[in-house]
């Protein structure tokens, strides 16, 4: 019976060792690049202090699923507010300003910068994922951050570079930092939000009645 | 002993030609058939209709619609191998050996795209010889003859000219199936194992070569049987080779379910009974899901059509197994192509189509259904 063994044996190690040799191991900076992806899309909220050109502010994000105004079903978007009252959102369509109530405009570059430095975990997932899944380079680096020890992973282009600062231990975000053109701004990250700040961005969209937070 | 020399040669030439001979409508039918699909996706490149999922960039290639949907994720395997990104829709989901292959006709300078779409077409051709040959050895020549040559023009078998692992798995299945039939165990593990290393469906054929097993066992030497016994576990042991790697490569032994998860095919236990509930709903608000559940519906019947027509029991269950098993994930999406490997299914159209006028309606409404099948490739996913 010893080829009632030899042969299943065989099969794994010539399975393992025909793969290991045509895809060898997924790059390192991959690894941690998706690690730290696990982690951030655990949250649903993320608060943060952006500064662009020496200006800072504070966010809050909320992601989620949203019904439109005069729309039945809901989308997956997120939804920002900073601490100024301006109120920026992403519903699949881009990022766009809501100006008042049911009425919005396409955000300009500043803007976009600014929604994405909110560190909205999706969002920011999204930029990465799609470097990832289509097998672009993606560098993690090991540095300190806040005195922590850290990896800032980079993906992008030279025209437009995002950085995500996780600690090295727990995958946890830090820090976001963005570069399209010739705008540049970063933002310390603090996942999850409290019910208050919840509450506070959907009192500033006016939620229950216009841009209604289906499931978040 | 130049005329022996003579005499003992020549008989070489004409056993191919007769072999070749043999087989020409074989020939005939896989180029008849394929010529049908690229015509039909030159047709779709010219006039960049219809436009359904695709955008104008998977037009322009001379036949990019063969090299859509997951085509598209098996070169990107075979150029970048395996990353699980999480929360999205990732490579691990799909098994190794098919972009194991596509890396290495990259290898040799061939654009992937080409040889990936030139390469299922050439394993779909040996894929209907080698089912013949099978056919052959379970029933009669005849029947055989007619089971490849619908098998042919199947209209699901326009995946086999597309960068898909189905041509590999069908040629697998039949090679299987062809030697646990001739007793040759050691070549049915390794072609066994390929199968399960292309798709998960491959270790199924433990059923039909359990089937041989059990019949030839009192015959078998004592040696026989344990390489025969070693045939039916190949299959499953390879398919466990694809974790193993994965939780070297990735460091995550389950990723390939992770990633099926992201998928929409992660199996649950009332996932049949969720399929069956939720089609019918589907089935009054969209047109496409008809496609895959009539596609279900005619593999069971012709299924037990098959048992009547002789086939053996554990290939006509290994064919239920393949039609039901994806139903687990509460959906009928692609079971039509998923049906694909179900031999039975040919043997029993075969079967049925004693009659000439009966196997020309059958072989035409099927060649219909083919065209049309890939017309409609940038509608709905195959």
């Amino acid at each position: 019976l010893l080829p009632a063994a030899a042969i299943p044996a065989c099969a794994v190690t010539a399975g393992i060792t025909m793969q290991a040799a045509a895809f060898g191991r997924a790059p390192e900076d991959s690894l941690v690049a998706t690690a730290a992806l696990r982690e951030l899309v655990r949250y649903r909220v993320m608060r943060g202090v952006e500064s662009i050109d020496g200006r800072s502010i504070a966010t809050t994000c909320i992601q989620g699923w949203f019904r439109m105004p005069k729309k039945q079903r809901v989308t997956p978007g997120a939804i920002v507010l900073l601490a100024n009252g301006e109120r920026l959102f992403d519903l699949g369509f881009g990022v766009r300003r809501l100006v008042r109530v049911a009425d919005s405009r396409s955000a300009n570059l500043e803007d976009r910068v600014r929604f994405v430095l909110a560190g909205c975990p999706r969002y920011l997932g999204d930029h990465f994922a799609t470097d990832l899944v289509r097998g672009r380079p993606v560098e993690a680096v090991d540095e300190r951050s806040d005195g922590r020890s850290a990896a800032a992973i980079t993906a992008g282009s030279r025209q437009t570079r995002l950085t995500l600062d996780v600690t090295r231990t727990t995958d946890k975000p830090l820090a976001v930092s963005f570069s399209e053109g010739r705008l540049r701004g970063s933002s310390d990250l603090v996942p999850g939000g409290g019910a208050p700040a919840i509450r506070r961005v959907r009192h500033a969209f006016d939620l229950s009645a216009h841009l209604e937070r289906a499931r978040a | 002993v130049l005329e022996r020399v003579v005499t003992v040669d020549r008989p070489a030439r004409p056993a191919v030609a007769e072999w070749l001979e043999a087989r020409r409508s074989i020939f005939v039918w896989w180029a008849g058939s394929r010529a049908l699909v690229f015509a039909a996706v030159f047709g779709m490149h010219l006039t960049h209709a219809p436009r359904g999922y695709f955008g104008t960039a998977a037009f322009r290639p001379l036949f990019g619609p063969l090299a859509s949907w997951d085509g598209v994720w098996y070169r990107l395997i075979a150029v970048h191998g395996y990353l699980l990104v999480p929360g999205r829709q990732s490579d691990p989901a799909f098994f190794p050996l098919y972009p194991l292959v596509l890396k290495l006709v990259g290898a040799t300078g061939i654009p992937i795209a080409v040889g990936g779409v030139l390469l299922s077409n050439l394993l779909f051709l040996a894929a209907l010889l080698v089912f013949y040959a099978l056919t052959s050895e379970l029933f009669d020549r005849d029947l055989a003859r007619r089971a490849t040559l619908l098998l042919a023009v199947f209209p699901t078998t326009y995946v086999c000219s597309m960068i898909y692992p189905e041509s590999l798995v069908l040629l697998a299945s039949a090679l299987t199936g062809l030697f646990a039939v001739q007793r040759r165990w050691g070549a049915c593990a390794a072609t066994v194992a390929i199968a399960a290393l292309a798709r998960p469906e491959g270790i199924l054929l433990v059923l039909p070569i359990l089937g041989c097993l059990v019949t030839q066992w009192r015959s078998l030497r004592p040696d026989e049987r344990g390489r025969a016994i070693g045939a039916v576990l190949a299959g499953p042991a390879a398919a466990v080779s694809f974790p193993l790697y994965l939780g070297w490569a990735l460091h995550d032994p389950l990723a390939w379910s992770k990633a099926q998860t992201a998928w929409g095919r992660s199996f649950r236990v009332d996932g049949i009974y969720d399929a069956v509930r939720g089609i019918s709903h589907q089935l009054v608000s969209q047109t496409w899901p008809y496609r895959d559940f009539l596609g279900c519906v005619v593999t069971l019947a012709l299924l037990a059509v098959a048992r009547r027509a002789g086939a053996p029991r554990t290939w006509i269950a290994l064919g239920v197994a393949t039609v039901l098993i994806p139903l687990g994930s509460g959906s009928f999406e692609s079971d039509a192509r998923f049906a694909l490997p179900a031999l039975p299914v040919y043997w029993a159209l075969a079967w049925l189509c004693r009659r000439r006028l009966a196997f020309a309606t059958v072989a035409a409404v099927s060649t219909l259904l083919l065209a049309t099948a890939t017309v409609t490739l940038p509608l709905v996913f195959p």
